[in-house]
């Protein structure tokens, strides 16, 4: 064994034997202090062990630690019991020695466990557990705000709580900030109540737990690496607030606690006892003299004035209307808003109170439609027309909500925003203004479920239907009660904060989505709401396509740079966005642009074939600007799709990928052979996959790497699309596209020959990666990892020149 | 009579063209009403129309599109008619080559000043 080599090795052991610590420290998590100091130790005697038993195969004379017959050992050894006859047979005559010492098995075992290197200190391994999970409990999270107030599901929500569990677990591990104030912060995002109170409850409260850990995030870069610098300034903002959080969580809860009462009172058909609402008055007015929320304070007090000046003379004996006490519930709801908003470290919530305001004068709309109704009867054309117009929507709205659509209605469709765009525009042009306004707070919601694809809850799609249905009602002179009206809209007013609430969490926790996958370094990054404006302003070429373009290859040239930027900014897009026809029509067209730089100049160029797909991307832009659904251009899809399957089948076998070479290769003779496979691989797998290349055009291989370097790449590819990364679900909820994108890099250094591949999902395979690394290294290849969280994967392939020519 | 004084109105609102009609005769315009893009091209070959008001969201269609085909086969620059509410619509349809966008319902004076602009540029 050359020097190197047992460099090489001793390294690796290292890295293992840490790797063997971090294994053992989420066992010594849950036990007590000193049980814990007991499995460290044990987990370093493993360390010490391990270095003398490398030692002592280099210090014997005989071949040094074979790592990679180790690791085959270790595989055999920890499926021992399971093998047949004949494979315990092989694995005694092999590694004999290693199977009658116990501890060499356990041993083996361990390192079987071990996957992954990491060449950092145990610290940095920390901070990487604990930027696993906080990503991973991000990503469950995420789901569960999007099920928010629609029953979450009980399994969801105890996996949400024990990821943030494991991560209260790390924290006395974590060096540095993590400490000072990540434990404090869990424990309150832990102190949620248990399994005796309803998902939706909990469900809040740890979303907003994500947001706090979201927040941290921004702060301090150990947690999520590579994120903007640690700033003590806002550190110390965000301790006071999670001090200040403890007081307002039990603020919130009563304050809860007050609205579910008022609700309840509201159900009861007769009007109230004063003295009861009296009592939870005062108890509102107490909760409110802990906060400073002036808006709510002026809603309560304005009710007491109200009640005490009617009622104070009887002792609070006499009756009270069901509208003081729903203005109770309105202040109640706002001072939760407020409070509930101010805490999360959520944008400036003006825009949400105002909503709300604005919604608590909308009690009086039905009075004003029926005096508009009343001086209709002079304009007898227009009530007419009126008239028609409200029955048309009224019947179009119940036909869209009916009971038995509604069930299967899993999302706001285009006929609901459609409907609600034509009410607020008949409401606004009628100069109702109260009525205009009410149903544009509901046309914001509809939009902004439709914009984020939220799921509808069978009870938001009611209040719509009673709702829409009652205002269509009395646009046609019908009469309606006033209860039912109040009803619907109280319920409609929790929506609307709990979506407005929710919307701009979503708008929060995605801001982060698109910054590489709109491939423009100079935009901000975006969130999902401000992604139609982004595309309105940025899309120009592909808004209006050119016949002029296709005419020829070259005709093609001069704007092919910027329609393929426009369809990598609109494929990222249409992912986040969830228009998933307008993605699929985007990718292929990006891997058609891919492959028609790589045509002979005699191939036959498809220039009605492009045409006809930017036609339809085009449709399918207005489609989308208008907030209308997408239509499916599935034939053109075919075709393209098509047409790119012949092109591959005919260059496989024009240019087969060249295994055997007795003279130097170009590296982009290697390309279309390489893109060919990928596209094979990905439409058998189900899993499409971009390659782009970034090579100097004159880089040439030796001709003895060109079979290696041809097979370890082929083997890499199929190993990241196949075996390594995130599922298309995982994807989806990270708001990536479909087709996973894969940039190869090629550099030719001094000493040996460097092949990147960069994927953008973030592998964490690790036990796949070891098995790879000794695959390519029987190729002669040397493969290593480097992961960013958040960001993507980077695949390092080298091959040595000593070897070549 | 003066082409110029013509207006199409593509909507397929009762209501919305009711109101919008009485607006543009006020203003000393002749109406000229469609609900469907095949209905507004033999009315503009007939008319010789060169003003458009085109709703952003027919009840079955779409508004660009139909602005599209307005602007190809009839070199027809139309107005677009948007709601407040609708703010990216402005920016798509100047991409699009349509001559201007119209927050509708508004006043009087904002229709007024949008055609004199739409005019002047003919």
């Amino acid at each position: 064994m050359d020097r190197t080599a047992a460099q090489r090795g001793f390294e690796r052991y290292k890295a293992e034997a840490f790797r063997l610590i971090q294994l053992g420290l989420p066992a010594c998590l849950h036990g007590d202090a000193h049980g814990r100091r007991q499995q460290l130790a044990t987990a370093i005697l493993k360390l010490v062990h391990l270095a003398r038993f490398f030692d002592q195969g280099r210090n014997s004379g005989a071949q040094g630690p074979d790592i990679e017959r180790l690791l085959v050992l270790a595989k055999m050894l920890a499926t021992y019991n399971k093998s047949t006859k004949s494979q315990k047979n092989g694995i005694s005559e092999n590694f004999g020695d290693f199977r009658s010492d116990g501890k060499h098995v356990a041993m083996a075992r361990n390192l079987y466990a071990c996957s992954e290197f990491f060449e950092s200190p145990p610290e940095s391994i920390i901070a990487a557990l604990l930027a696993e999970d906080i990503v991973r409990a991000g990503t469950e999270l995420r789901v569960l705000a999007s099920t928010e107030g629609r029953n979450p599901e009980q399994p969801v929500l105890q996996m949400a709580q024990v990821r943030l569990l494991r991560l209260r677990a790390l924290c006395p591990f974590a060096a540095g900030r993590q400490s000072v104030f990540l434990p404090a912060l869990l424990d309150n995002i832990l102190a949620v109540p248990g399994s005796d109170s309803v998902p939706r409850e909990r469900a809040g409260l740890l979303v907003r737990g994500w947001f706090c850990l979201e927040g941290l995030s921004d702060q301090d870069d150990t947690i999520l690496p590579g994120q903007v610098p640690f700033d003590a300034g806002s550190l110390d903002g965000c301790c006071r607030q999670q001090q200040l959080w403890q007081a307002r969580q039990i603020l919130l809860q009563e304050v809860h606690r007050l609205i579910c009462k008022l609700v309840s009172l509201l159900s009861v058909k007769d009007e109230q006892e004063a003295a009861t609402v009296f009592a939870l008055m005062a108890r509102l007015r107490a909760l409110l003299a802990q906060t400073e929320q002036t808006q709510a304070l002026i809603g309560v007090a304005s009710c007491e004035c109200a009640l005490h000046e009617r009622f104070l003379p009887d002792g609070g004996h006499r009756r009270v209307s069901r509208q003081v006490v729903l203005q109770l519930v309105r202040v109640a709801l706002l001072l939760e808003l407020e409070e509930g908003a101010r805490w999360s470290t959520l944008a400036d919530p003006a825009p949400c109170r105002d909503r709300l305001l604005a919604a608590l004068q909308c009690r009086d709309w039905e009075s004003e439609l029926a005096h508009w109704w009343a001086s209709a009867r002079q304009d007898r054309t227009l009530a007419r027309l009126v008239h028609q117009e409200a029955a048309r929507y009224q019947r179009r709205m119940r036909r869209v909500l009916r009971p038995g659509r509604r069930q299967a209605l899993s999302c706001i469709n285009h006929d609901l925003v459609w409907l609600f765009y034509r009410l607020t525009l008949l409401c606004t042009s009628l100069d109702l203004a109260i009525s205009a306004r009410t149903v544009r707070i509901v046309y914001q919601v509809v939009v902004q479920h439709w914009v984020w694809q939220a799921p509808l809850s069978a009870g938001f799609a009611g209040n719509l239907e009673t709702f829409s249905c009652m205002l269509a009602d009395i646009l046609v002179g019908r009469k309606h009660s006033a209860a039912a009206a109040s009803a619907a809209l109280l319920g409609l007013e929790i929506d609307v904060f709990a979506v407005f609430l929710d919307g701009m969490a979503a708008a929060g926790r995605r801001q982060k989505h698109l910054v590489s996958g709109l491939d423009s370094g100079a935009e901000p990054p975006l969130s999902i709401g401000e992604l139609p404006s982004f595309l309105a302003r940025h899309i120009n070429v592909l808004a209006q396509p050119e016949p002029a373009w296709f005419l020829s290859r070259a005709a093609l040239q001069m704007p092919m740079p910027g329609i393929c930027r426009e369809l990598r900014i609109l494929e990222a897009s249409a992912a986040a966005l969830k228009v998933y026809r307008l993605e699929a029509l985007s990718s292929a067209l990006l891997e058609i642009y891919s492959e028609i730089q790589l045509l002979p100049q005699q191939a036959h160029f498809p220039a009605a074939l492009l045409m006809e797909a930017h036609r339809a991307i085009a449709a399918m832009l207005d489609q989308a600007a208008a907030w209308q659904d997408v239509a499916a251009h599935q034939r053109t899809l075919n075709a393209l799709q098509l047409w790119l399957q012949d092109r591959l089948t005919e260059r496989s076998r024009r240019e087969p990928l060249p295994m055997e070479h007795s003279q130097p290769l170009a590296f982009a003779r290697l390309l279309p052979a390489l893109r060919a496979y990928l596209r094979q691989l990905g439409t058998a797998m189900g899993r499409p996959g971009h390659l782009d290349f970034r090579y100097q055009p004159e880089a040439v291989l030796p001709s003895a790497l060109v079979e290696p370097l041809t097979r370890a790449t082929r083997e890499l590819l199929r190993y990241v699309l196949v075996e390594s990364g995130e599922s298309l679900h995982a994807r989806r909820v990270a708001g990536k596209t479909a087709a996973l994108h894969l940039l190869l890099e090629f550099e030719d250094r001094d000493d040996e020959m460097v092949l990147s591949l960069v994927s953008d999902e973030w592998s964490t395979a690790p036990d796949e990666h070891r098995m790879q690394q000794g695959l390519m290294k029987r190729m002669g290849a040397r493969l290593s990892f480097a992961i960013a969280p958040g960001q993507g994967t980077r695949y390092e392939l080298s091959f040595r020149k000593v070897s070549a020519d | 009579m003066n082409s110029q004084k013509k207006i199409l109105l593509l909507h397929d609102s009762p209501v919305q063209a009711c109101l919008l009609e009485r607006q543009l005769q006020a203003l000393g315009f002749i109406c000229l009403r469609a609900e469907t893009v095949a209905q507004a091209e033999s009315l503009v070959i007939a008319h010789d129309i060169r003003l458009a008001l085109l709703d952003v969201l027919p009840a079955r269609g779409n508004g660009f599109q139909w602005g599209r085909q307005l602007l190809e086969k009839l070199r027809l620059r139309p107005i677009l008619l948007t709601t407040a509410d609708r703010h990216t619509d402005a920016a798509w349809a100047a991409k699009l080559g349509f001559a201007q966008t119209l927050v509708w319902p508004g006043t009087k004076e904002q229709l007024q000043a949008v055609l004199a602009e739409v005019l002047a540029q003919l």
